[in-house]
């Protein structure tokens, strides 16, 4: 339930803006010039704002798609990302967000139009080869869908634009608004997974690995293609047999010409990013790994990276071909 | 638990309820406490108001805990009944141009308003805005060393277009608090429980400082050192086999070595 929407004055009368008004009129509108008066201010602390996150309702008047680190894509020449909402529903222990936003109020860029103009013409410029667009680099995808609409605006775009492809990455299974309408070739849908154990440790307010797995069988049997994101790899007691079973799990009952794709990524995290969240939950177990600091980042010691990594591929091998398997190299686990 | 309260008409209803005591060391500022909360009276005005904040600061004996701080007092507003009592969520300054947007965390059901705070009082009832003389000198200063969540404002409101404040008397003061008085406590009460929430844990602190005075630890060593013991508590470890080992180890380096040995095959998730 929201119970504070701020906004940006320039999007008051924005049709979505006053959308948001009438679809919750308890809250109290508090209006901003600008969403980082709101949302930047140093000495905000995001694990209390976790508990009770506010709306804020803004325009993105820079630049709105960007190209993805090298080595993350997912077998596209020409990726890109773009960011409708910062912050996400979800509260995972590993979340490279609540290390580099100072805030964990919920920022939703309204301005879906122009955002849709930047892609198309981004698509233009590479137009002889397909692009990618993943969306879920600072949200969950599909999570807050029905609040935003995100999803029911771009997805009647892309199918017009069918050399530009869409990663809707999630954890949620919410997937009514994919499930209302004929599957699109250009779209994968990708969720995200670790164990069950790891999981109930680490992801919380996540709906369970099984109702996920459900929710991505369902798509896939609708015809829509799906991707699995096996990033951020933990490590963990017994790893091997839960990692194993999960892939049985994932792959059990998958149509084979569903699958998009998979990609497998390591813990990692920026030690700004990592610094910030270790002090945010210093009685976090997962902070208090095996990790080493390696020039900017944090990982896990090399030798533990590479087993554990190599042992993901080997399994994962079992179940679909290596052009399908992607290791994103510079991921930060979301 | 902080209270900045400009006047002691105010101050009255949660110095009774609380039981606070007044603090008879000469202090610039009358200070009210018990074990549990302090309240200073800090005075009409920005600067007073500003400089009680930072004397309730800098005079913490609690300096490891994170604390919380409330504002409370009267307010003039523009669209709100007289003895509305409000959390501030914008806070601006007649004379200048930073806003404060103070984080809502708790539900409650207080109503949420902007707030403006004035160098003089304010005779112009501006719709939907709220008017007192402190908050934002308040918010200023409390900000720099605490996180935003745990300062809040909060107002009753004793003036408005039908009651102008100058008819506003002391004890009419004393009731618009008092009426409100279990919620305000309540509100505080979990501003308090957040705070504790992100607290450093006492226990891991104090476990350090004996650990430092084992050994001759230099600044890299004390870093390292407080940081396995930390973990150390993270993984349950238990404290006594801690101590031990330490002071078995024959020099700093020895025991942080030790201590690594003794946690590592603890650093895997269950």
């Amino acid at each position: 339930m929201i119970k504070n929407i701020y906004y940006e004055q320039k999007v008051e009368n924005h049709d979505r803006t006053q959308e948001f008004f009438s679809r919750f009129p308890q809250a109290a509108k508090i209006s901003c010039n600008h969403f980082k008066e709101v949302f930047n201010p140093s000495g905000q602390n995001f694990r209390l704002q976790k508990k009770n996150p506010s709306l804020i309702l803004a325009s993105q008047n820079g630049k709105k798609v960007h190209p993805i680190p090298a080595k993350y894509g997912v077998g596209g020449i020409s990726n890109f990302y773009f960011s409708h909402l910062f912050n996400c529903l979800y509260d995972c222990r590993y979340c490279f967000l609540q290390g580099m936003f100072p805030s964990a109020h919920y920022v939703l860029f309204i301005n879906y139009e122009e955002f849709w103009d930047d892609i198309r013409s981004k698509a233009d410029e590479v137009s002889n080869s397909p692009s990618w667009f993943f969306s879920g680099y600072d949200c969950d995808s599909l999570a807050l869908e029905s609040t935003t609409g995100f999803v029911d605006f771009f997805l009647p775009k892309f199918s017009k634009l069918p050399q530009a492809f869409l990663e809707l990455r999630t954890k949620s299974v919410n997937t009514r608004v994919l499930k209302n309408r004929e599957p699109l070739p250009n779209v994968i849908v990708a969720f995200s997974f670790t164990p069950e154990e790891i999981s109930r440790q680490l992801e919380h307010g996540v709906p369970s690995v099984s109702a996920r797995i459900k929710a991505m069988h369902q798509l896939a049997t609708l015809g829509w293609y799906v991707g699995i994101r096996i990033d951020p790899v933990i490590d963990c007691q017994e790893f091997e047999s839960r990692y194993a079973l999960l892939f049985h799990q994932l792959f059990d009952k998958l149509p084979e010409d569903s699958l998009h794709s998979v990609s497998l990524g390591a813990f990692r995290m920026p030690h700004g990013f990592f610094k910030k969240m270790d002090k945010l939950y210093p009685q976090e177990n997962l902070f208090a790994g095996k990790l080493s600091k390696n020039k900017n980042s944090v990982s896990y010691e090399p030798g533990i990276e590479t087993k554990r990594l190599d042992s993901c591929r080997s399994m994962l091998l079992e179940y679909i071909s290596p052009e399908k398997l992607f290791t994103c190299e510079m991921s930060q686990g979301k | 638990m902080n209270f900045i309260v400009a006047l002691s008409c105010e101050a009255k209803p949660i110095i009774d309820e609380l039981r606070l005591t007044k603090q008879f060391s000469p202090t610039p500022f009358p200070v009210f406490r018990n074990d549990f909360h302090r309240l200073v009276v800090s005075g009409i005005g920005k600067v007073a108001a500003a400089a009680a904040t930072g004397f309730l600061l800098g005079s913490s004996s609690r300096k490891q805990e994170v604390q919380a701080y409330l504002n409370v007092g009267i307010a003039g507003h523009g669209t709100l009944q007289t003895n509305t009592a409000f959390i501030a969520n914008c806070i601006s300054d007649d004379q200048g141009k930073a806003f404060f947007y103070p984080p809502q965390i708790i539900d409650s059901d207080f109503e949420l308003s902007r707030l403006c705070t004035c160098s003089n009082p304010n005779q112009k009832y501006e719709k939907g805005l709220g008017f007192d003389m402190e908050a934002h000198a308040f918010y200023s200063i409390a900000s720099r060393s605490t996180t935003r969540e745990l300062i809040q404002v909060l107002k009753v409101v004793s003036d408005n277009e039908g009651q102008s404040f100058e008819s506003i008397q002391p004890t009419m003061v004393t009731d618009y608090i008092c009426n409100h008085l279990p919620s305000i406590l309540t509100f505080a009460q979990e501003l308090d429980t957040l705070a504790k929430e992100i607290s450093p844990n006492l226990e891991t602190l104090d476990l350090q400082e004996r650990a430092r005075k084992i050994h001759p630890f230099s600044q890299s060593q004390i870093f390292q050192l407080d940081r396995l013991i930390s973990h150390s508590r993270t993984f349950d470890l238990e404290e006594k086999d801690l101590i031990e080992l330490i002071e078995k180890s024959n020099s700093p380096k020895e025991a942080i070595h030790n201590l690594n040995t003794f946690i590592d095959p603890a650093r895997i998730l269950s």
